[in-house]
């Protein structure tokens, strides 16, 4: 437990102590207060539900401008996790003072999952706007923040498994990139394809099935908090073996 | 991953797209029946292949536990084909499911154990310690039975999913409106709320009804619709999840009379289904409305239904149609029927050019692109000489003029106008003050809102609840000028801001010509008998302009007044969702504050963290 702590903070040293984190998080900010401004909010007057919970065609709402901002941040904020460790040669130290593949890769996921949840915090002055000028509740804000948050913990952990065989950052953004859009548009490979992998496709979906119709719309589904916490533990458990079977080299 | 292991994946995949993709069934025999070949040649040679190994060493083992992985995912595929060929059909449900599953996590757990393997004896191809094979083993049914435990989890929490809505909820409580009716009744009205005692709904509803009980006189009994029958028949109710809405008259009465039945008033009592379930969103936007609900019933038992007629046939604003929002009014329409107005067309062939029916409550001239007829004038001078009431709205004069001419019509609309005590100046409103971006250019400067109201019963709720900030916007407004007249009592209620301009040669600037100040836009004409309200931008009424709180608030309000009806208006209460209307000046102030605001905000608590940090270092060291 030591050794994860120490990799956690380690990590989140590196994103708060030079100015690289505050970067990420000012670009992120300004990205979706431009997004916001101009898809949620925009030039017509709209319903102060829609402004907040819309998921397109007609209304992209401000979870949706999160959502896209939250994931894409995470896979380039864990692309580096473990590669950069495996290309300048820590790895190897660290496995051999006594670090465990699970503790590594619980330790990185942990700090980058800390630092986008400081992130969503920072950004919560967005919707106070919906929030003072419409008719929005507090806890629909608070389920879509954590909704926010469990996609923010299983894109993570897709980054870190990514991270986790490959030296190259940029292979490892790819694949990260691959696999949530298998994710995200899954909905559309559903349509296409006759029972029972419609249901499968359609249950895989991480924004359509288990964020867009529920977390956005100020919904807690059981089902979409379990499917994010299985996903995440899925991804973090493929982290691990990776990690393990690159030692029998 | 080597050729071997390659080959063996790909064979499975042709597998199953052979009998996915291809549609003849002999191409799919022949196709399965070659990837079953190759699949078990593989498993053959590398049987052999074992054979020729030294004994007990680690790559023997890595090749044997390879042939087993390899021989569980044949399995695998044996039971599919079991399935698909031989038990297609013949199966209930709870078998197939679970054939299908043992299928699936054969053909999973043997293909992953089999690429983990390989990857084994690919990293280390000479010498191969045995723990490497067991934990290359272990990792593979740890990973494959993970990911097929997936399913099974994922699938029960699936069927025996919550559901909790935090979004935004509540009932509306008793609007000012609701309220003065209910004190003003004749006869104090009777509230049955049909609900089970545990039911969510009956307490939102008992909560409504207890709030208005303060203020106005109530009775109010709550009901369990399957332990009250003989009552239940008697209200006609089915089912619990309703409101019937009755008064201490009718009651009283076993049944109505001939009086009640001659009179306007409703004589039976007032039903409003809400439903049992407070999770149903159809239900969550009754509760939402439900004050409209049961103010539409409480009039329906007071005064009954009154009906407005709406001029046609000039090419004014109407509800029907697929009209543009600036010349549709079904807000408009929907608003007057909570107060159980009925609006109806009336054009020359249903008698405007002749007699304005007697049930005319109101009549409505919103609009006119072509103009009046003489005798369309004459009947409306007619209807409010008998003490009608008329709400006239006109388009500024630059806008209708074209029109009128090229239909070649005389327009009587000016000389409605000046019979009334009116008449219509040149030019359009701008204000640079109060501006909506509607299309973000300077003709913004014709959409403006305007907050200048004088106190008169015309728009009694504007003015009595200052506190809800009502503004009217108006689109294309122009001004009224007020002509000498003693026999109407005129009086401007609405006023323009006082930055806005009469706009005079299209250039949309303030020119020095054009001079700044407040000017009628809307106005009340009361004469001996009659009413009449006259607002110089027909578009204030149409659906896009009541998107704003205000407009529907003020078009409530003069329709009443036109009823002789004021002292009903009221706040409408509802929890409905409103537009959210950005303007020019916020949104600009918001716009750069959270693009540019708060992210730099961020950078100065990054860079005086990281020099603070560095500063600390420095004199450490």
């Amino acid at each position: 437990m030591k050794n994860l702590i120490l990799i956690t903070q380690r990590e989140l040293q590196s994103y708060f102590n030079s100015m690289s984190g505050y970067i990420v998080v000012a670009i992120v900010l300004g990205i979706s207060g431009l997004l916001f401004n101009t898809m949620a909010l925009g030039e017509n007057p709209k319903l102060s539900y829609d402004i907040l919970a819309g998921t397109g065609p007609r209304h992209f709402g401000f979870f949706w401008v999160m959502f896209g901002t939250t994931t894409i941040a995470s896979v380039f904020l864990t692309m580096r996790l473990i590669s950069e460790e495996r290309q300048s040669g820590t790895l190897v130290l660290m496995h051999s003072s006594g670090v465990k593949d699970w503790q590594i890769v619980l330790g990185k996921w942990g700090s980058a999952l800390v630092f986008i949840s400081f992130l969503l915090l920072c950004s919560t002055y967005i919707p106070a706007l919906i929030f003072i000028n419409g008719k929005v509740a507090l806890s629909h804000i608070a389920v879509g923040y954590l909704g926010l948050f469990l996609a923010a913990s299983m894109s993570s952990a897709i980054g870190v498994f990514s991270s986790s065989f490959t030296k190259s950052q940029v292979i490892s953004a790819l694949t990260s990139g691959v696999i949530l859009a298998f994710f995200l548009l899954s909905w559309i490979l559903a349509r296409s394809v006759d029972a029972p992998f419609k249901e499968f496709f359609s249950y895989l979906s991480m924004f359509d099935r288990h964020f867009g119709r529920t977390f956005a719309k100020g919904q807690i589904q059981t089902r979409s908090i379990f499917y994010f916490f299985s996903m995440t533990t899925f991804f973090l458990l493929l982290a691990v073996r990776v990690m393990q079977t690159r030692r029998w080299k | 991953m080597n050729a071997k292991s390659l080959v063996f994946i790909a064979s499975f995949a042709i597998f199953f797209l052979a009998f996915r993709v291809l549609e003849n069934d002999l191409s799919q025999i022949l196709v399965g029946a070659l990837a079953v070949l190759v699949i078990l040649w593989i498993c053959v040679r590398t049987f052999l292949s074992t054979l020729a190994i030294a004994p007990d060493s680690g790559i023997k083992i890595a090749n044997q536990r390879w042939l087993q992985f390899g021989i569980l995912s044949i399995l695998g595929l044996a039971l599919f084909s079991l399935q698909r060929f031989f038990l297609n059909h013949s199966l209930n449900p709870t078998m197939d499911l679970g054939l299908k599953g043992i299928w699936f996590s054969c053909l999973v757990v043997g293909l992953v154990g089999t690429l983990f393997l390989d990857h084994l004896i690919q990293s280390s191809p000479l010498r191969l310690p045995r723990l490497f094979v067991r934990k290359s083993v272990n990792g593979a049914l740890l990973l494959s039975l993970g990911f097929l435990l997936l399913f099974p989890t994922n699938y029960i929490v699936d069927r025996f999913n919550i559901r909790q809505d935090f979004s935004f909820f509540k009932t509306a409580s008793p609007g000012g409106s609701t309220i003065k009716v209910a004190q003003k009744a004749q006869s104090p009205f009777v509230i049955y709320i049909f609900a089970s005692p545990s039911s969510e709904v009956g307490v939102e509803l008992r909560d409504y009804f207890e709030d208005l009980k303060k203020k106005a006189p109530l009775r109010i009994l709550n009901v369990d619709q399957l332990a009250e029958p003989s009552l239940s028949q008697k209200l006609k109710i089915r089912d619990n999840g309703y409101v019937v809405i009755s008064t201490e008259a009718i009651e009283a009465k076993d049944k109505p009379t001939i009086e009640d039945k001659l009179s306007k008033r409703a004589i039976r009592p007032q039903k409003i289904r809400i439903g049992t379930h407070i999770d149903d969103k159809r239900e969550k936007e009754k509760l939402r409305n439900f004050d409209a609900s049961v103010r539409k019933a409480m009039i329906a038992l007071e005064r009954g239904r009154l009906n407005i007629y709406l001029t046609a046939g000039h090419g004014e604003l109407s509800w029907k149609g697929k009209a543009k929002p600036f010349k549709n009014i079904s807000v408009f329409k929907k608003g007057l029927e909570t107060y159980n107005y009925r609006l109806k067309t009336i054009d020359s062939s249903k008698g405007l050019s002749e007699k304005i029916p007697k049930s005319a409550r109101v009549l409505f001239v919103l609009g006119p692109d072509l103009g009046l007829s003489k005798n369309e004038f004459e009947t409306i001078k007619a209807y409010l000489n008998e003490g009608g009431s008329l709400l006239l709205a006109v388009e500024p004069r630059a806008l209708r003029e074209a029109k009128t001419f090229d239909e070649g019509r005389v327009d009587y609309s000016d000389a409605l106008l000046k019979w009334l005590g009116l008449e219509l100046e040149e030019g359009i409103l701008l204000s640079k003050k109060g501006m909506q971006p509607v299309t973000r250019s300077a003709q913004d400067r014709m959409h403006f809102v305007t907050k200048q109201f004088s106190q008169h019963p015309s728009l009694s709720t504007l003015n009595s609840d200052r506190t809800q900030n009502y503004g009217l916007f108006l689109s294309t407004a122009s001004t009224l000028r007020i002509l000498n007249n003693e026999k109407r009592k005129i009086t401007a209620v609405v006023k323009s801001p006082s930055s806005s301009w009469m706009e005079l040669n299209r250039n949309l600037e303030k020119d020095a010509e054009e001079s700044q100040r407040s000017r009628p836009v809307g106005v009340a004409i009361e004469g001996e008998k009659w009413r009449a309200f006259v607002v110089s931008d027909a578009s204030a009424f149409s659906d896009f302009a009541m998107q704003n709180t205000g407009n529907q608030q003020f078009s409530l309000d003069i329709v009443n007044w036109l009823s002789r009806l004021e002292k009903q208006s009221g706040i409408i209460s509802s929890q409905e969702d409103k537009p959210f209307i950005p303007t020019k000046e916020g949104q600009s102030l918001w716009f750069y504050g959270s693009i540019l605001g708060f992210p730099f905000f961020i950078l100065c608590v990054g860079i005086f963290t990281t020099r603070r940090r560095i500063r600390t270092k420095r004199e450490e060291k």
